[in-house]
């Protein structure tokens, strides 16, 4: 089967007539990671929302395979890792995992020692990181075609973020993933492409001098 | 269908106490005010009473619908369905008791 593009163009947002997304053109395919580098305010978790379809723009065009979605995620086509929690309390972990994990996925991710440990837990009675580590692997598992995934790597050790990138590596291989973090290294370490967001407009990244370049990153070499 | 089901029945779960605490509300406010006790009545307070709740909970646990947009449906997919669960449920309070007074009824004449 052909892989999946997602095409993002043409987004504009503004808040109180600030430009903060203007000149937008992104694409991702399944089997591959776009990281999404951009400084505090710069508009990306905005613009993930957007492709998501919980955040409104005055213009957006995002299809797949050239057919146009509104909401990116409706019947599953598009999944979202917030920033802040999202998992809801009361409710035990393995009923939550059931509703979100792909079938194919479900082995892999009932075997983890963590799902094992906590499964009969509510998300209130995990730990903050225990809390995001289900949160990531639900998004990763999820059904869905394309996984947006905004800032994994902060409050996470860098033992987890390791065995985040693993994971990631390996949905890859079925999923596109757009992925953003200040942690730039770890994005760089997993991406295939790098876009750079700066004055509401996408810059393909070729390397890190262009990161330099656009003030992302300075010269200390 | 069952997915959405489960989801449903998930998001009922999570809306229970504000539900019943908002209906308990409304019923007071609407005797007192009223000074009548009937179906009607009822009916008004739990209308009130779910939707107080989902105003709330949207208030309160926004960051958790990420949750169910995640699992591949629109929110309000979700309030339709919780609020079709919840009429079920009046309607079952509602009627259930006519036939079982009948029955016990019957069952005292005999």
């Amino acid at each position: 089967m052909q892989p999946l593009t997602l095409k993002i163009d043409s987004v504009q947002l503004a808040f109180n007539e600030r430009k903060i997304l203007q000149d937008i053109y992104l694409e991702c395919k399944q089997g591959e990671v776009v990281g999404l580098l951009g400084r505090n305010g710069s508009g990306k978790s905005s613009l993930l929302k957007i492709v998501f379809g919980t955040l409104r723009s005055s213009f957006k065009h995002v299809s797949i395979d050239g057919n146009f979605i509104q909401h990116g995620y409706l019947q599953s086509r598009i999944a979202y890792l917030p920033q802040h929690n999202y998992l809801p309390r009361g409710i035990k972990i393995s009923r939550l995992a059931n509703i979100l994990i792909d079938e194919i996925y479900w082995n892999d991710f009932s075997n983890l020692s963590i799902y094992q440990d906590h499964r009969h837990k509510n998300a209130e009675q995990l730990s903050g990181g225990e809390l995001r580590q289900f949160e990531m692997l639900m998004i990763l598992y999820s059904k869905a075609d394309f996984i947006l995934l905004d800032e994994p790597f902060t409050h996470v050790t860098p033992v987890q973020a390791d065995y985040f990138k693993g994971v990631i590596e390996k949905v890859a291989q079925t999923k596109g993933i757009i992925i953003t973090d200040h942690q730039y290294q770890d994005v760089l370490d997993i991406s295939d492409r790098i876009i750079l967001l700066k004055d509401g407009c996408t810059k393909p990244i070729k390397n890190i001098d262009d990161l330099i370049t656009h003030n992302y990153i300075g010269n200390f070499r | 269908m069952k997915r959405l089901s489960i989801l449903i029945i998930q998001f009922y779960q999570l809306l229970l106490l504000y539900n019943i605490a908002f209906t308990l509300l409304a019923i007071l406010i609407l005797v007192l005010e009223t000074g009548q006790l009937n179906s009607g009545v009822f009916l008004f307070a739990k209308i009130i009473g779910f939707f107080s709740a989902i105003g709330l909970h949207y208030y309160s646990s926004k960051q958790s619908y990420f949750y169910f947009r995640n699992a591949g449906y629109h929110v309000i997919t979700i309030f339709i369905g919780a609020f079709a669960v919840d009429t079920l449920i009046y309607i079952l309070i509602a009627v259930l008791p006519s036939p079982i007074q009948h029955a016990a009824a019957y069952l005292k004449n005999r």
